[in-house]
């Protein structure tokens, strides 16, 4: 069975023979709950923090607060300053607009995102976040665009049509999304302003020769033919759309301005996707002796705010309900600051997820920071970023979860960020399970166990990183009963040094720092 | 064996030798070309580029150490000047965009911008710093590849933007040993392991970090980079079986050369580097048909001589397959194709007060920044993403955004240097169409223009399509009427006026349309 999509207009009219040839079991209740409503309308926006942000200067674990003012000694926040998120997490002082987010509940904070085997180069790392790609895996689609795909076959070929008359996706600054690069063209539209639209001519076509001058002169006409066919609908929802709001005055904030405008206007864009650079602080984050400002502490301001603003005004309009909001980096950074009062290229960062609809608060621990932090240490992935699209996919898109697993990856760990908003939806997924890890000896000489509890059976992973996110082992894939067990780790073949452990039982993880003498 | 190309040699060839290694040639340009036979054309192109003016300041008196009309090359900065940084800054902006301008004879323009793509710098260090930095990549571009590599690495821009300068021994910084491999030398091949990228490891990026630290540049003083020998990790350095398990002694200030050796004992860097290149002035697909019938012999000619760049560049420029008729007219032009594809083909007119010019291309640096493309901002150390962002490569210029600016920029032209420098024309059309073969045909004039403007021949409905912007619904004969009228009366302002305006209209009709886009 191929589900039908929640995007297509006509999925809604093939509807009653649909459910009527399958019994509801066999459907995912979030996938029903949305066709049932009719709810096509989702949106999700996505801002990339381009360059590597650095997630410990951003949500400050204050349970390891002294550990990591000593790796960092030139550049940590001082502890007096930070805003209070949670008992354990301290914001950024300039990050009041997230801080107010979390406190209306439209924040999920996921912590230690990441993927095994990190790879600390931004374009490989980009490509990765983009493509939603194992470390060694190339693909040249994107993860939306490989879902675009299936569901609008032949695309661009005849479109926009009268059933989806809008761009699928629309990025506002030059460039398009490689989120959305579908098989054979991109899903997104490139925006900078919306009076740089339509008006193109192709003039007169002739047949494009099959050389590679056809492949990119086909590129060129088709970006023309689109811009003009989807011209129109963009600046009429813009003009017709709302925004009740002060934004500041930053391009990111009037980027997500015009996104609640064309929004509220009607538009029926699936996925925005806007990118704010400059994240990439290997010297400068701050300024010297004055820790709370400088180039980090500007574009957090700027985005935070920006985003505060945008789902006020989301609330405002009376659509928020309709839009999420998540942002990604293509690595944390390293634990250890450099002599150049910046941060390296690490592991693992938390992601932001905004929304009405969301399960608010902290996803995840607080990364954790040793006392003889390795100069190379990164942070500790605790999830996996596609388990985090791939939950967006299944719980925002009502994708199954079969072709998320196709989508992204085998290892899909369906993580609670999305609630079924102001619904009665019987969602049928798994609760997620209590569990207490432990790790002992630590530091340990050549071996140690995992002692693990857990209150419902489970598929239970334990894997083992290095400290620049590198797999070194994998103990154990498998299913253990509720209760008590005890797993031996053999760590003859580890070099000294300080390790990882990821145990992951169902949706619950714990990674845990070990130090091998 | 990289097959020569051996046919013939008339405008169709030598508009595209000319339109991938020198900016927007006008007719003149290709005339000079057919006139000078191929041979000549090669010798001329790979010629001595005229020796690039040293930027001056133009409108600028607030520094003592230079005034106007003066360079400020060599001379100390005193930051404490207001915007004495962005007036040295944009004579350096203007002299890339006068360059394209100026020289119309060589590769070297076109060479130059190639190795600011592969050694990025952007947006780091001094002008002085940068000048000569831009002064090394001219001085090499078409020189010895390894020795490049050699001044790049411990030139102080890149040990500024890449954070050479931070790299101590107690505390080694992987950025630059990491770009060294990763892009610039050997390149990243796939993953065959935890840290292994086929052509080196994580573990040759330790060691190389290592051997590289002790150089340090001063952010605010002019002179070269200093080597601290305190600072240097004088350690042995073990490398992955991906270079042979090679050591690298201790060998001081000298080290970085012996590291550079090293990588390129390696034949993997000869095909990075053509890779790069053929994506550059070609095309981007390298499907193993290229690799092994344009990379394979194009990087032996290169390892044949030593890394020396110039005799595999020219066999590539020089091939069969190069000048393929189906492998014409494939790139998507950049913003600064683009821009003097008009601008240069056009013959526009420049002010010839110098700080009228200066002022001109200061304002289409901001545009073409604009639309994606200025020296010094280049958005990442891999390059404007159209020469290595697969899958989209030369398409990413190409967005409904970018397109309709880059019209609006060619409809700037004419205002923007009449605000410069009033009274200067600057687009004259109806100059281009006299200097046509047969202007006073309509149908001919259209086609010749289309050979100047398009890689490839219109077909006869896009012609006429051409014809009615010129005289919509009328017979071909009334063209002729209204031009030979203009001939009998050059002088009548207002016959002039009517057909220029006739003409302007057919212009833009012509660079509309998706084809212009291509070259």
């Amino acid at each position: 069975m191929k589900r039908r999509s929640f995007l297509k207009k006509s999925s809604l009219v093939t509807l009653p023979t649909f459910l009527g040839g399958y019994e509801l079991a066999a459907l995912s209740s979030s996938n029903l709950f949305n066709m049932v409503n009719g709810d096509d309308d989702k949106v999700l926006v996505l801002i990339d923090m381009n360059g590597g942000n650095d997630g410990l200067a951003s949500f400050v674990p204050l349970d390891y607060f002294d550990n990591l003012a000593n790796a960092r000694p030139n550049l940590y926040l001082p502890q007096n300053q930070l805003l209070t998120m949670t008992d354990t997490i301290g914001l950024h002082p300039e990050m009041e607009g997230v801080n107010n987010l979390y406190d209306n509940g439209n924040l999920t904070l996921v912590q230690g995102v990441a993927y095994p085997d990190q790879n600390r180069s931004h374009f490989r790392s980009a490509d990765i976040w983009n493509t939603g790609v194992k470390a060694d895996e190339f693909k040249s689609t994107g993860w939306m665009g490989r879902y675009f795909d299936d569901e609008f076959p032949g695309y661009p070929g005849g479109y926009p049509t009268d059933d989806c008359p809008d761009p699928f996706a629309l990025t506002l600054g030059k460039s398009v999304s490689g989120t959305c690069q579908g098989a054979n063209s991109n899903f997104s539209l490139a925006i900078l302003d919306v009076e740089y639209l339509g008006g193109l001519t192709t003039g007169v076509e002739a047949p494009l020769p099959n050389d590679c001058y056809g492949a990119e002169l086909g590129y060129v006409v088709d970006t023309f033919k689109k811009s003009n066919a989807y011209a129109e609908r963009i600046v009429n929802a813009v003009d017709s759309g709302n925004s009740i709001v002060d934004y500041p005055d930053t391009s990111i904030a009037q980027r997500l301005k015009t996104i609640a405008q064309m929004i509220s206007g009607g538009l029926q864009t699936k996925v925005f996707v806007i990118r704010q650079g400059g994240y990439d602080t290997h010297a400068d984050q701050i300024v010297e002796g004055n820790p709370t400002v400088g180039l980090h502490a500007e574009l957090l301001k700027e985005l935070s705010d920006a985003i505060f603003a945008f789902q006020e005004d989301l609330k405002a309009l009376n659509i928020d309900q309709r839009v999420l909001g998540m942002t990604f980096s293509e690595f944390g950074r390293k634990i250890i600051s450099n002599a150049g009062l910046g941060t390296d290229h690490g592991t693992a960062a938390p992601m932001m997820i905004f929304g009405s609809c969301i399960n608010a608060g902290v996803i995840g621990s607080n990364p954790e920071i040793g006392t003889n932090v390795d100069i190379d240490e990164g942070v500790a992935m605790q999830y996996d970023f596609k388990s985090v699209y791939g939950s967006v996919m299944m719980d925002w898109f009502g994708v199954s979860e079969a072709d998320v697993r196709n989508y992204l990856f085998e290892d899909f760990q369906h993580i609670p960020i999305i609630n079924a908003c102001n619904t009665t939806s019987t969602n049928n997924f798994d609760p997620v399970p209590n569990i207490t890890v432990n790790s002992f000896p630590n530091p340990f000489n050549n071996q140690f166990t995992v002692e693990l509890t857990t209150d419902r059976s489970e598929t239970v992973r334990i894997d083992v990183a290095d400290v620049v996110g590198k797999m070194v082992k994998s103990i154990t894939n498998r299913s253990l009963n509720r209760g008590q067990h005890q797993i031996p780790v053999s760590g003859h073949d580890l070099n000294p040094g300080i390790y990882f452990v990821r145990v992951q039982v169902g949706k619950a993880v714990k990674t845990i720092r070990m130090v091998k003498k | 064996m990289l097959q020569p190309y051996t046919g013939p040699w008339n405008f169709e060839q030598a508009a595209h030798l000319l339109r991938r290694t020198t900016f927007g040639p006008n007719k003149a340009r290709i005339q000079q070309a057919l006139d000078e036979g191929m041979e000549g054309t090669f010798q001329t192109l790979f010629s001595a580029p005229p020796p690039r003016d040293l930027p001056v300041y133009y409108d600028f008196d607030l520094d003592p150490q230079a005034g106007i009309g003066e360079t400020w090359v060599g001379k100390p900065i005193d930051d404490t000047i207001p915007d004495i940084y962005f007036a040295r800054y944009k004579t350096v902006f203007n002299g890339w965009l006068r360059g394209m301008r100026q020289d119309n004879q060589t590769i070297t323009e076109r060479l130059t911008l190639f190795w600011h793509n592969h050694f990025v710098i952007s947006e780091s260090g001094t002008p002085n710093m940068n000048w000569k930095y831009f002064s090394l990549l001219r001085e090499f571009a078409l020189g010895n590849f390894r020795e490049m590599t050699k001044r790049v690495t411990i030139d102080q821009s890149m040990l500024i933007y890449l954070n050479g300068t931070l790299n101590f021994k107690d505390e080694p910084n992987e950025n630059y040993a990491r770009e060294l491999l990763e892009l610039f030398t050997i390149g990243k091949g796939p993953l065959a392991g935890p840290g292994d990228y086929t052509h080196y490891t994580e573990q040759d990026v330790a060691a190389i970090a290592r051997a590289l630290t002790g150089w340090f540049a001063w952010v605010q003083v002019p002179q070269p980079a200093q080597f601290w020998i305190w600072n240097h990790d004088t350690g042995t350095k073990q490398l992955s079986h991906r270079f042979d398990n090679q050591v690298i002694q201790n060998a001081g200030a000298d080290e970085y050369k012996n590291v550079i050796d090293i990588i390129f004992e390696k034949e993997e860097v000869s095909r990075h580097i053509c890779r790069r290149l053929y994506t550059w002035f070609v095309y981007y697909d390298l499907n193993p048909t290229i690799e092994a019938e344009v990379i394979e012999p194009m990087a032996q000619i290169l390892r044949d001589n030593d890394y020396n760049i110039q005799p595999a560049l020219e066999a590539l420029l020089r091939s069969q397959h190069f000048f393929d008729a189906s492998m014409q007219g494939c790139m998507i032009k950049n913003v600064f194709e683009y821009f003097f594809s008009v601008f240069n083909t056009w013959n526009v007119s420049i002010p010839e007060d110098f700080a009228e010019e200066q002022m001109m291309w200061l304002i289409f640096h901001f545009d073409m920044q604009e639309l994606g493309m200025s020296v010094m901002s280049i958005p990442s150390v891999a390059g404007w993403r159209a020469y290595h962002q697969a899958p989209v490569f030369y398409r990413d210029w190409i967005t409904s955004a970018s397109v309709a600016l880059r019209t609006e920029l060619i409809t700037k032209i004419n205002g923007i240097i009449n605000y410069v420098s009033p009274g200067t024309v600057g687009i004259d059309l109806l100059q281009i169409v006299e200097s046509m073969e047969n202007p006073a045909d309509v149908n001919s004039l259209i086609e010749e223009l289309g050979g100047l403007f398009y890689p490839r021949a219109m077909t006869l409905p896009q012609r006429d399509y051409f014809k009615e912007s010129l005289i919509p619904g009328l017979p071909d004969f009334e063209w002729t009427v209204e031009y030979e009228e203009y001939l009998a009366n050059p002088n009548n302002q207002m016959v002039r006026q009517t057909i220029e305006l006739k003409i302007l209209g057919l212009f833009f009709a012509m660079i509309t349309v998706p084809e212009f886009q291509m070259m």
